[in-house]
């Protein structure tokens, strides 16, 4: 089996903002080169999926492939991720809960006052820790929590300005401070990353390809990303739609917020069609060459 | 009880091509209901009968990088099929039946190919894995 298959699809989004148009300011390069895919880095690739099927006509072998949108500006995006994954490494729950939920005060001040109170206050008092450490645990939690919403909420048919946490950084890949108006003037700072929204067209329409969301640990677009199946029975070239979402930086009263931009972009996917045969043989199943 | 063997070959698609060997980045694996041996190395000894179908596979341990079988060779016995210049080898698939050889167990050492991408360096044999035909009875 051949391996799974990746679609970059990079975009000069500063560009495509200002022109609105996504077309003339996408390149798109896929790992099939090998198998015949054209155009690679351009705007019109076409690639190129080996296809087989068996003799009544089924469909042999399934191809998975996969897509990403990024920003030709953007930040390296690994530099978001480690407090919040060595966070979950250095915490496991075990210990989390451990040092929360069985949290009695260790000072000797707090020890001598327990002491000399009655059976009842003392229960009082460790109901008092442990509410207090449950409070801590609650409070870690959301902290968690914040943390996992902070990538980009958007769909196709979102047209609401969005806000994200994350700082404004310049294109020297500084933090910005300052005024917002005179930043936005100047064009130095880096948009929120591309976000793919949906697949459709006539690939999928003619049940070519089946795009679907995945999980995954893509950090900037909340854990998500397109993939598809590949009918590989049906020879041909196919069109299809990448529905992108770029954003652009919208000031109001020095209140930052991102317009999300909707935009498709067109590619296509080239199936090719080999009849499965024994590999011993080259046609059908027989005994092993042994004798 | 002719049930089919499925041998898969795993292959750690990166390192093999950097050490230009499949020895110790090739793992093989059988569900042979007769206990075959050196399983999980290139050592694979299948234990099978005759009527039994051998089903080979390949898959690479990174879903990334390509690998396919290119040749399953019994030396010294002689290919039927050349695959030299199958252009696309996915299309191949690889199983055969056990023959009837007389009701004596014998081993036979086979070689297999895999092509792992493209260009001049990017295939890679090995001579050690082998079937062992037992008595049928």
């Amino acid at each position: 089996m051949s391996q799974q298959f990746g679609i970059m699809v990079m975009i000069d989004v500063k560009s495509a903002l200002k022109t609105r148009n996504l077309r003339d300011h996408a390149y798109l390069i896929d790992n099939m080169k090998d198998f015949g895919s054209q155009n690679e880095g351009t705007n019109n690739l076409i690639s190129k999926v080996n296809g087989t099927y068996w003799a009544n006509g089924k469909q042999a072998r399934e191809e998975v492939m996969n897509w990403l949108a990024i920003d030709i500006n953007d930040m390296p995006q690994t530099v978001q991720k480690p407090s919040y994954y060595t966070y979950f490494r250095a915490k496991t729950i075990e210990n989390f809960l451990k040092k929360h939920l069985t949290a009695t005060s260790n000072t000797e001040q707090d020890a001598a006052v327990k002491g000399k109170k009655t059976k009842e206050a003392n229960t009082q008092y460790d109901l008092k820790v442990s509410q207090q450490g449950f409070n801590n645990v609650l409070e870690q939690l959301q902290d968690i929590t914040n943390v996992a919403e902070g990538g980009l909420k958007t769909n196709t048919d979102s047209t609401k300005n969005i806000e994200s946490d994350w700082p404004l950084v310049s294109l020297t890949g500084q933090l910005e401070s300052g005024d917002v108006k005179a930043i936005q003037e100047e064009n130095n700072y880096i948009n929120l990353p591309p976000v793919l929204t949906n697949i459709t067209g006539e690939a999928v329409d003619l049940g070519i390809i089946y795009p679907a969301e995945y999980g995954s640990p893509n950090f900037i677009t909340r854990g998500w990303y397109w993939c598809a199946t590949v009918n590989t029975a049906k020879a041909g070239k196919y069109r299809y739609t990448m529905h992108i979402t770029l954003f652009d930086l919208d000031v109001k009263d020095d209140q930052i917020s991102w317009k999300p931009v909707r935009m498709t972009l067109d590619s296509h996917i080239l199936i090719s069609k080999d009849a499965m045969r024994n590999g011993f043989t080259g046609a059908g199943d027989s005994y092993l060459p042994i004798y | 009880m002719n049930e089919q063997v499925n041998i898969m070959i795993m292959v750690d698609a990166i390192q093999a091509l950097i050490d230009q060997r499949l020895e110790g980045n090739c793992f093989m694996v059988d569900d042979s209901r007769f206990f075959s041996k050196q399983k999980g190395t290139l050592y694979l000894d299948t234990q099978c009968i005759p009527g039994q179908l051998i089903h080979w596979t390949v898959k690479a341990v990174d879903v990334q990088t390509p690998v396919s079988i290119k040749q399953i060779s019994f030396e010294p016995y002689q290919q039927i099929f050349n695959t030299t210049n199958v252009e696309n080898l996915d299309a191949l698939v690889w199983n055969g039946i056990v023959p009837y050889l007389g009701n004596k167990q014998a081993t036979y050492t086979y070689k297999i190919v895999l092509q792992i991408g493209k260009g001049k360096k990017s295939t890679l044999e090995t001579f050690t894995p082998s079937l062992t035909i037992l008595p049928p009875y």
